[in-house]
C-alpha cells in the first residue's frame, strides 16, 4: 500500500499554496515556508510508502510543515503563537474544503496584478523584501499608522476581490482595489 | 470578517515583524483562539504574504534610490521557479565553484569590476592610510578595501554578480585584486547572495578562512575576528570551502565556527539568551579588540587600553569587545539590566556602550544603548556596582530606532581620554523573570 510519487508530487502541487502559506504564519517569511515546503515534499517522497491516500497525505503534510516550521522559527527566535492555536490553525489548514482561497490561486494572482502600482509595491516591500512596517514607512516616506492602514485595506480589496472572481459575489472590486492606491499616492 | 478591525490587523502586522510584546501576543493568541473568522482572516493574510511574493513587481516602478538589503531581493518567482529536484541539487555544483575561487591556485575572474557602495551611514572609508570618505554611488576597484568607523556606522554594497553585502559597524571589506573574492577581513557583514547565473560573473563572498557560494541564492550573516570565523545561514544553502580546498554544505539554520586551527564545527544557530555573562575566566574571547586580561588574586579583571579610536579622532582608554555580528551576545528588552562591578582609581567621566541590531541582522539598522556618567574612585580593596536598564540606555543620539528585542553585538567601556585606573571584574546582562 502507498502513494505513488507522482500521486504524491501532484498532491502536494496542488495543496501548495495553502502548505506554504501555513508555514508562512509561523515563520513569518514566505521563502522561508518555500524551503520548509520543499523539505516536506522531500520527506514526503521518501514515506509515501506510509501514507493512504491524498487525505492522509495533506493530514500529514500540514503537520509535518508545522513542526518544521516551529524549529525554525525558534531557531530564529521568533516569538510564537500558542500550542491552542496552532493546533487550531493546523486543523483548519489540513481541511481539504477549509474556506480560505488556497484553491484559487489563479485568482489570487490575478487579483494582486490588478492592485494599483502603489499597493503592490507595499506588497513587495512586505512580503518579498521582508521590510517591517516601520521601514517600509520610512521607505515610501508615510507614517507608521498610514502604512498599517494601508496594509490592512490592501489585504481587505484582496479578500473582496478573490470573493468576486470565484464566487461572483458583490460588485465593487473596482472600488476596493482604488482605494489602498489612492491612499498610497497621497 | 468583511468589517475591518484595525485592532486584529494591527496584531497580525505587529506579530509578522516580531514586534509584539508578551501581554500582545498573549491578546493575540485569545482572539485566534476564541474567533474563527479571525483565524480565517490570519490565514487569508497568509496566503495574501505567498502570493505576493510569487507575482512580479509593478513594471515601471523606478528603483528606490537607497536600497535595503532587502531578503527577497532578485529572487526569481517561486511560481515560476516551482522545481523539487531544485532543493536537492543546490550545493552540488556549488562547492565545485567555491573550490575554484577560493583555492589559491584557482583561476580568477579578472574581468570583474570593483563593488559598488549603495548606501552608508556613519563614517566609512576607503582602506588605506589616506583613506578618502565613501558615500553612496562611490565604486571600491580591485584590490581596495572599505572600512566602517564607529558603532553606528554601517554600508551596502552590490557586488558585481548582484549580490549585496551589509557591512557592520567596525567592518574592512577588501575587493581582491583579481576579481572574483570579496573578503571581510573583520568584523561583521550580512550578504544577500544572488543565485548563480549563467550571464553574470561569480563572485565569492568569504573572510581569511572561507569562501561561501550558493547555486540558488541565500542570505548569510558572517563575522571574522580575530582567527575565527562564523558563518550562520538565514536562508537557502552554502557551500564553504576553506582554502585547501574542503568543502562544508550548509543550509538554513546552519551555524559554521572555524577556530583558529582551521577546525570547522557545524551546528544549529543557537537561541540567543535574555541572559548573559562576560566569560574572561580563562582568557579573553576570541577576536576580543581592545583592553587586556589582568590576573589577580581577586579574579581575573579587564584594563583599559589607550588605542586611537578613529569615530572621535582621540585616542582614548577603552575596552571594546568582540564583534559578534552573527550569533550576537545577549538579546535586550527595555526591562533587562546591564551590570558592571568596577574600581577606580580616579573619578572621571566614562560610558558603557552596547552596540545592538535587530533579531533579524537581514535589516541594517543599528544602534547604542548607552550609559553615560562617572566612574567613581574606589577605596582599596574595594568595588562598585554599576545597574542600569536598557530603558535608561535609550536616549541618545544613536539610539536604536527600531523596537526591541535588541541584540547586543557589541560592547564598549570607555573614559575617553583620561586614565582613571578603570578595573571591571565583571559584566552581565539579565533579564527578570527568565531563566
Amino acid at each position: 500500500m502507498g502513494l505513488e510519487a507522482d500521486t504524491v508530487v501532484a498532491c502536494l502541487l496542488r495543496h501548495r499554496l495553502r502548505l506554504v502559506a501555513a508555514a508562512t504564519g509561523i515563520v513569518r517569511n514566505p521563502h522561508d515556508a518555500d524551503d520548509t515546503f520543499q523539505q516536506v515534499v522531500l520527506t514526503a517522497l521518501e514515506s509515501r510508502g506510509q501514507l493512504n491516500d491524498a487525505e492522509h497525505l495533506l493530514a500529514w503534510a500540514v503537520r509535518a510543515i508545522r513542526h518544521r516550521a516551529i524549529d525554525l522559527a525558534r531557531r530564529k527566535m521568533l516569538g510564537g503563537l500558542s500550542d491552542r492555536v496552532l493546533e487550531l490553525l493546523e486543523a483548519e489548514w489540513g481541511d481539504p474544503a477549509g474556506g480560505v482561497p488556497s484553491d484559487q490561486a489563479e485568482a489570487l494572482w490575478g487579483c494582486i496584478e490588478k492592485l494599483t502600482p502603489a499597493a503592490r509595491t507595499l506588497m513587495k516591500l512586505r512580503y518579498t523584501d521582508g521590510m517591517p512596517v516601520p521601514l517600509i514607512a520610512d521607505h515610501m516616506n508615510r507614517t507608521t499608522d498610514a502604512v498599517y492602514q494601508l496594509l490592512s485595506r490592501t489585504h481587505r480589496a484582496l479578500r473582496t476581490c478573490v470573493e468576486v472572481e470565484t464566487n461572483g459575489a458583490g460588485g465593487e472590486v473596482e472600488s476596493e482595489l482604488k482605494a489602498p492606491a489612492q491612499e498610497g499616492q497621497s | 470578517m468583511n468589517a475591518r478591525d484595525p485592532a486584529l490587523d494591527r496584531l497580525i502586522a505587529r506579530y509578522w515583524d516580531g514586534t509584539l510584546t508578551p501581554a500582545e501576543l498573549g491578546t493575540l493568541n485569545t482572539r485566534l483562539e476564541s474567533d474563527p473568522d479571525a483565524r480565517r482572516w490570519f490565514r487569508e493574510v497568509c496566503v495574501h504574504a505567498v502570493a505576493a511574493g510569487e507575482v512580479a513587481a509593478p513594471a515601471g516602478r523606478p528603483p528606490p534610490s537607497v536600497s535595503p538589503p532587502a531578503t527577497g531581493r532578485g529572487r526569481i518567482s517561486r511560481r515560476v521557479a516551482i522545481g523539487f529536484g531544485m532543493g536537492v541539487a543546490a550545493g552540488l555544483g556549488a562547492g565545485l565553484v567555491a573550490h575554484r575561487l577560493w583555492t589559491p591556485d584557482g583561476p580568477q575572474a579578472s574581468s570583474l569590476a570593483g563593488a559598488k557602495v549603495t548606501w552608508t551611514r556613519g563614517q566609512v572609508f576607503r582602506t588605506g592610510p589616506n583613506g578618502e570618505a565613501l558615500e553612496a554611488g562611490a565604486v571600491i576597484p580591485l584590490g581596495s578595501g572599505l572600512t566602517t568607523v564607529g558603532p553606528i556606522s554601517s554600508a551596502v554594497l552590490e557586488l558585481a554578480d548582484g549580490s549585496t553585502l551589509c557591512l557592520s559597524a567596525d567592518t574592512t571589506v577588501m575587493v581582491a585584486a583579481k576579481g572574483g573574492r570579496v573578503v571581510v577581513n573583520q568584523g561583521g557583514a550580512t550578504a544577500d547572495l544572488r543565485a548563480a547565473a549563467a550571464d553574470r560573473p561569480q563572485v565569492l563572498v568569504g573572510t581569511p578562512q572561507v569562501g561561501l557560494f550558493s547555486d540558488g541564492g541565500a542570505d548569510i550573516d558572517l563575522s571574522s575576528g580575530g582567527r575565527q570565523t562564523e558563518v550562520n545561514v538565514q536562508r537557502g544553502r552554502v557551500a564553504a570551502c576553506d582554502p585547501n580546498g574542503v568543502r562544508t554544505d550548509l543550509r538554513n539554520g546552519d551555524l559554521l565556527t572555524v577556530a583558529a586551527d582551521a577546525e570547522s564545527t557545524v551546528r544549529p544557530a543557537p537561541i540567543l539568551p535574555d541572559n548573559f555573562v562576560l566569560d574572561i575566566r580563562d582568557r579573553l574571547p576570541e577576536g576580543w579588540r581592545v583592553g587586556s586580561r589582568e590576573e589577580t588574586p581577586a579574579g581575573p579583571l579587564l584594563v583599559p587600553q589607550l588605542w586611537h579610536d578613529p569615530y572621535h579622532s582621540a585616542e582614548m582608554y577603552q575596552l571594546r569587545s568582540h564583534q559578534s555580528w552573527v550569533r550576537g551576545l545577549v538579546r535586550l528588552f527595555p526591562d533587562s539590566v546591564v551590570t558592571a562591578r568596577y574600581r577606580a582609581d580616579r573619578t572621571g567621566d566614562g560610558q558603557v556602550v552596547l552596540v545592538v541590531r535587530r533579531p533579524r541582522s537581514t535589516f541594517k539598522d543599528s544602534g547604542c544603548l548607552v550609559w553615560e556618567s562617572q566612574f567613581l574612585a574606589t577605596p582599596p580593596g574595594e568595588w562598585r556596582t554599576l545597574s542600569v536598564k536598557a530603558a535608561e540606555m535609550l536616549e541618545n543620539k544613536e539610539g536604536p530606532r527600531f523596537a526591541p528585542p535588541w541584540v547586543a553585538f557589541l560592547l564598549i567601556v570607555n573614559t575617553y581620554t583620561e586614565d582613571l585606573g578603570l578595573r571591571l571584574a565583571d559584566f552581565r546582562v539579565s533579564r527578570p523573570g527568565s531563566a
